[in-house]
């Protein structure tokens, strides 16, 4: 396959790096900062995403690592080079090793699907038989070989996505960005192109670096995750480790989207009015099959009782990340050797206090 | 049959039919003349609009007053104002020939405007598109902004033969030949109003059918939308 032939070859690991970029739109009423001296580095391998809610700035990042925006201040490097300082003919190659796809998807509803594809070679003078060859492999690639005669118009979005995505590898890319490329589509398709996504990083090995607003993308496919708030990242790092113990409130409560743990409304009554002595607790089990051992053991091993309350257990990153709330009951003594024992066994947890309603006191582990 | 039509019009049919010719002739011209300048100037309109793939406000604010003056004169006035122009292009004032001048003049920023409009409708994020894959201007507008809007272009196009078509009838009263001098002379002023009408049924018919071939090619051009 023509993956394995042309694996990029690079010196050192950072394929995009930003480095203290700031950009400012002007409008007549006033100006817009859209990004506040952002640094950045994405690894070549990574799948990275970067999340915010409109306006966060994120489409604007993106568009700055194919020269669709330019910063005013800062540099940003792309393989090593300062993709601002190129010439116009240098950037117009450059890009065609950095492939894009679109939200809107961004087709020739005039052309059929193999003409779209074919498009970025055609436009490289590359001769047609070699076109077909690699316009058909592409179109494997994708799984769209039955409909490549066929207008993007009679396409779903999900097939158009499919076309987009088509187009953009057919000129053999290091880099893919993705602008909110599962944004238009139903669950079930997005589940379908985010699969897709992750096979090209892992198959054809491209740096895939995708913006979106929604954290499930994020946990279903990033390796890396990137927070954006009014222009500035305001949290980074590994996606594991960001669902794990998110920092910033934004990046809560996007984590929050996905897995909830919250204690049921019905439940905080019931536990309010529990005589005995008692905490609330939220533990964090980090890939480990101990969950129910280490509770069992805590009932065991000590004077307490211990009700779950809530449990949560998502996989990230082919890692499970478990989410527990449970009440202890016992004296102070008790419960404080519980957590210590909590700790030993690598069990993060943190108290809740319920008259609050975003649970978040103090914090161990 | 040829003398059953002429005693009804009241007039030779070969003088009918060098007038038709002689409009053919006027529209045919400026038509090819004014595409191609029209074109040329909404692409630029296009480009260097505000967040235009070029901006270029000075360029666009240029073209966009002069092409505005020219569409607020009225056609009476451009065909005698533009008189010393057409003398010194073509050596003459008078005929077909000279009357192509101020029609293509008043055509170019017309069809300009309608073609910017076609040419917008190419959106911005298939602009995108072509720049992300590294293509060059030309082949932007080549590979890109023309197979898109050519639906929209054809009926552009359509719209600008239409207004041709009645730019020459006027141009008839200024010594411009065509079938407008035939109403204006054989018809209104020697009282023939049967010739008259005949001929304006004759311009309503052709104009129908430039319309309706234009729809139909714009149809087809944009039978996959």
């Amino acid at each position: 396959m023509w993956q394995k032939e042309n694996l990029p070859e690079t010196e050192s690991d950072s394929m995009i790096e930003f480095q203290n970029v700031s950009k400012t739109f002007h409008t007549p009423k006033s100006d817009v900062n859209a990004l506040k001296n952002v640094n950045l580095t994405i690894e070549s391998g990574d799948i990275y995403g970067i999340i915010g809610f409109s306006g966060a700035g994120k489409s604007t990042l993106l568009r700055m690592i194919n020269a669709l925006e330019r910063p005013n201040e800062g540099k940003v490097l792309v393989d090593g080079a300062d993709i601002n300082s190129l010439s116009a003919a240098e950037l117009r190659k450059r890009r065609k090793s950095i492939g894009m796809i679109f939200q809107q998807f961004q087709l020739l509803e005039s052309k059929t699907v193999y003409a779209n594809v074919a498009l970025p070679l055609k436009l490289n003078h590359v001769p047609k038989d070699q076109i077909k060859k690699r316009v058909d492999e592409v179109l494997e690639f994708v799984e769209l070989s039955d409909k490549k005669n066929a207008y993007p118009a009679k396409l779903s979005g999900g097939q158009k996505q499919r076309v987009g995505i088509a187009r953009a590898l057919v000129s053999d890319p290091s880099i893919l960005l993705s602008d909110e490329a599962t944004s238009a589509l139903d669950p079930k398709t997005t589940g379908a192109i985010l699969n897709l996504l992750k096979k090209i990083n892992r198959e054809l090995h491209i740096t895939i670096v995708l913006i979106t607003h929604e954290m499930h993308v994020i946990q279903s496919i990033c390796n890396r995750v990137a927070v954006m708030e009014d222009g500035k990242i305001v949290e980074q790092g590994n996606v594991l480790d960001i669902f794990a113990s998110p920092e910033q409130r934004i990046t809560k409560n996007f984590v929050r989207t996905v897995i909830n743990d919250s204690v049921p409304d019905l439940l905080v009554e019931g536990i309010r009015n529990e005589p005995r002595n008692n905490k609330v607790l939220k533990l964090k089990f980090l890939d480990t099959e101990t969950t129910e051992s280490v509770l069992a053991a805590v009932n065991k091993r000590f004077d307490v009782e211990t009700n779950i309350l809530f449990a949560n257990i998502s996989e990230i990153q082919e890692k499970v990340l478990g989410i527990i709330i449970i009440q202890i009951i016992g004296s102070n003594e008790e419960i404080q050797k519980s957590l210590s024992y909590f700790e030993l066994c690598k069990v993060g947890w943190q108290e809740i206090n319920l008259s609050e309603n975003l649970p978040e006191k103090e914090e161990s582990a | 049959m040829k003398e059953v039509l002429e005693n009804f019009l009241g007039i030779s049919m070969e003088k009918i039919g060098e007038s038709i010719a002689q409009t053919v002739y006027m529209v045919s011209v400026s038509l090819i003349i004014a595409t191609i300048f029209a074109f040329i100037f909404a692409i630029l309109l296009t480009f260097t609009r505000k967040g235009g793939l070029f901006q270029n406000l000075i360029v666009y604010n240029i073209l966009n007053v002069v092409i505005n003056i020219i569409r607020s004169t009225p056609f009476v006035v451009l065909l005698v104002a533009v008189m010393p122009l057409t003398k010194a292009l073509i050596g003459t004032r008078i005929g077909p020939t000279a009357a192509i001048v101020p029609m293509t003049l008043s055509s170019i920023p017309f069809m300009a405007r309608l073609m910017e409009n076609s040419l917008l409708d190419t959106g911005k994020g298939i602009l995108e598109a072509a720049q992300s894959i590294g293509a060059t201007p030309f082949q932007i507008i080549v590979y890109f902004i023309l197979p898109e809007s050519l639906g929209s272009l054809i009926l552009s196009l359509t719209t600008g033969i239409v207004g041709l078509i009645g730019s020459s009838a006027m141009a008839g009263y200024v010594g411009g030949g065509g079938i407008g001098a035939l109403i204006q002379n054989y018809g209104y002023n020697k009282f023939n109003f049967t010739l008259m009408y005949s001929l304006v049924v004759l311009l309503i018919l052709v104009t129908q059918l430039v319309q309706s071939l234009g729809s139909r090619l714009a149809g087809i051009a944009r039978r996959n939308k």
